[in-house]
């Protein structure tokens, strides 16, 4: 059973993450922000953390350093509402900090899925 | 007949009264002028009081002396003698010269050689008559420099001045004025014309004159003035009346300043504020609505995929299919909203002009119907810029589409320019500073419909569309604004019914 974690500020949006992931048999955890999403993270039982860039409190780049450092291995997923996807851009930075996967919304919660599937068996 | 009192020359005539003499001597010695009587050898045989103290030393020093020993044989040559020859020939002669006083230096003065005839009737003495009028003279020059410094100041100051009289008629004009109003430099062209021909309705120089009878001088701020051609220029236009000695109004001075450039700049600026405003505004809600998209598009996957194995699947998932359209179509908006405010992703390279121009007009290529001619001279150009290639590709799409829009009915051309411009330039034609030393212009012009004035001053605004309902978001232009924008360069458009539109953009080089 994979775990995920979800980062995001948006109560409804992160309701649907939470709903789509159960639905497929992932064990999720939540988090409103960066900050929340450090203190609650269990490296032990979390593979996969889907967060979101821009958020108040930490934002989202911090995030993805910071997660690495605490379980190396954990795959990141970040999500912007920022339009375009390429390189010199927000997501792109992201990946340069060690996302390892980037998708802007709103995105296909199939294609999400199956990222995380793919991710998850890599570990 | 009255015997003439010949004073001077008999010092001790006898039967003439001594008190007399010694009364017109203290005359002429108590005078402002400096007198002095002068014989035909050119000889000073009297001189007055007032002579000697010029002079700073007593009479003896002169009497005997000839002109030219007093005051030098060059000034006895070439001013004094022709004067006073003219004189002994009978003549009443006054002149202005300007003589060597030794105390004083060189100083100016009037003289009046007035001719003395003896008892005989031949002119045997001439009476000189000298004024100083140094300080008058100083005085007078001063005068005439300041009247040439106000000249110079009045002709080449780039504001224009009008003097009229009290009925409004010009009487002075500068050349800034003529120019601004279209005459060529001559004055004579709107001499005497009411200052009224040149205001439009509402203003008058009857009005203005009642307010500068009050104030004196005023700031009566914008005008629209009609030139020569009787097109209306606006204009900052300050008076000031002048009155004469009894306080009655006498001339009222204008000054005529063209605001054209300032209100041309001054649009633009509000202009782009308004965009940035709603560009702030769209920003903000565009984020929040895509989350919102963003759930309803995870949900209406999860229905979709719940729904398959029910038995009214088939209209089901024409309903979701419906609401995933109404998706996609929020998602475009929102996205050019975004593009608009400038919050979407950039991916930025070194991308050259010419080629994604020619790409977009060869992507359209098919749709362009054939009564529009194509002219273009991007293949001369290599400019290259730093920008999104999807962005500039969209930013000509959008343009070229409009043009040939514009066009549909009537057919026409569409030119198609690329050359790169310096900063001078740009200062030169919109009137401000640009940060970048280079900027590639692309201009796309065409001899379609055009736009009116109020269409124009607001055709980058979102949402602004001049077509009709559901023909169009209104979008576009916005999008190409703020992409535009976001490259840190320009785009302005000249636009009316009669001729079609040109479309200016000013992109940094990329270095």
């Amino acid at each position: 059973m994979n775990g995920v974690l979800i980062v995001e500020d948006d109560n409804e949006l992160r309701e649907m993450l939470k709903t789509a992931l159960l639905r497929r048999k992932f064990s999720v955890f939540e988090a409103i922000n960066g900050r929340d999403a450090i203190i609650h993270f269990k490296p032990s039982v979390t593979d996969v953390v889907i967060t979101d860039i821009i958020m108040p409190e930490e934002d989202g780049l911090k995030v993805i350093l910071e997660l690495k450092e605490l379980k190396p291995s954990v795959k990141v997923i970040a999500i912007s509402g920022g339009g375009k996807v390429g390189p010199g851009s927000y997501l792109n930075l992201a990946k340069a900090l060690g996302a390892d996967a980037i998708f802007s919304k709103p995105f296909s919660i199939n294609e999400l899925i199956q990222k995380i599937e793919d991710l998850s068996s890599d570990i | 007949m009255k015997k003439k009192v010949d004073i001077f020359h008999n010092k001790d005539r006898h039967g003439y009264n001594e008190d007399v003499k010694v009364f017109y001597d203290q005359i002429i010695d108590s005078s402002r002028s400096m007198i002095s009587i002068i014989n035909k050898d050119y000889i000073y045989e009297r001189v007055n009081q007032t002579f000697c103290n010029a002079h700073k030393v007593s009479s003896d020093a002169f009497v005997g002396k000839s002109l030219g020993e007093v005051w030098g044989d060059n000034i006895f040559k070439n001013v004094i003698k022709k004067n006073i020859d003219l004189c002994f020939r009978g003549n009443t002669v006054r002149y202005e010269a300007e003589f060597e006083i030794s105390p004083h230096g060189k100083r100016y003065f009037d003289v009046i050689f007035r001719p003395l005839p003896s008892e005989s009737g031949k002119i045997t003495h001439v009476l000189a008559e000298t004024f100083d009028i140094n300080d008058l003279k100083l005085s007078e020059q001063k005068a005439i420099q300041k009247e040439n410094e106000y000249r110079n100041l009045e002709t080449n100051l780039p504001i224009g001045f009008i003097r009229c009289d009290i009925k409004g008629n010009i009487i002075n004009a500068n050349r800034t004025f003529l120019q601004l109003m279209g005459y060529s430099e001559e004055e004579s062209a709107v001499m005497n014309t009411s200052i009224n021909v040149f205001y439009t309705s509402g203003t008058t120089f009857e009005y203005q004159l009642k307010n500068l009878r009050e104030t004196g001088a005023e700031n009566f701020g914008k005008i629209y003035m009609k030139n020569s051609a009787g097109i209306e220029i606006p204009c900052r236009v300050g008076g000031f009346l002048h009155t004469d000695f009894s306080g009655d109004p006498y001339f009222v001075d204008f000054s005529v300043e063209d605001l054209s450039k300032e209100l041309l700049l001054e649009n633009r600026l509000k202009q782009a504020h308004s965009l940035e405003t709603i560009g702030v505004l769209a920003g903000g809600i565009a984020h929040d609505f895509n989350n919102i998209l963003a759930t309803i598009s995870g949900y209406i996957e999860m229905i979709s995929e719940d729904i398959q194995n029910c038995p009214d699947s088939n209209s089901i998932s024409d309903k979701t299919s419906g609401i995933r359209k109404a998706i996609d179509r929020a998602r475009s908006i929102i996205d050019q909203m975004l593009t608009f405010s400038r919050h979407s992703d950039q991916e930025k390279i070194h991308v050259s002009v010419a080629e994604t121009l020619n790409d977009t007009i060869n992507f359209i290529g098919s749709s362009i119907p054939a009564n529009i001619n194509i002219r273009s001279n991007t293949n001369v150009s290599d400019a290259m810029v730093f920008a999104d290639p999807t962005q500039l590709f969209r930013v000509f799409l959008n343009l070229l589409t409009n043009a040939v829009e514009a066009m549909k009915e009537k057919g026409g051309i569409l030119s198609v320019s690329i050359s790169v411009v310096d900063r001078e330039f740009l200062k030169k034609k919109l009137y401000k500073e640009f940060a970048a030393d280079e900027y590639v212009e692309i201009v796309i012009k065409d001899t379609g419909i055009g736009m009116d004035p109020v269409v124009v001053k607001r055709i980058f605004e979102p949402f602004f569309t001049s077509k009709d309902a559901g023909k169009g978001t209104g979008l576009g232009l916005s999008v190409v604004y703020g992409i535009v924008t976001e490259l840190e360069g320009e785009i302005f458009v000249e636009s009316n019914k009669k001729s079609g539109s040109e479309f200016y953009l000013y992109i940094p080089v990329a270095k």
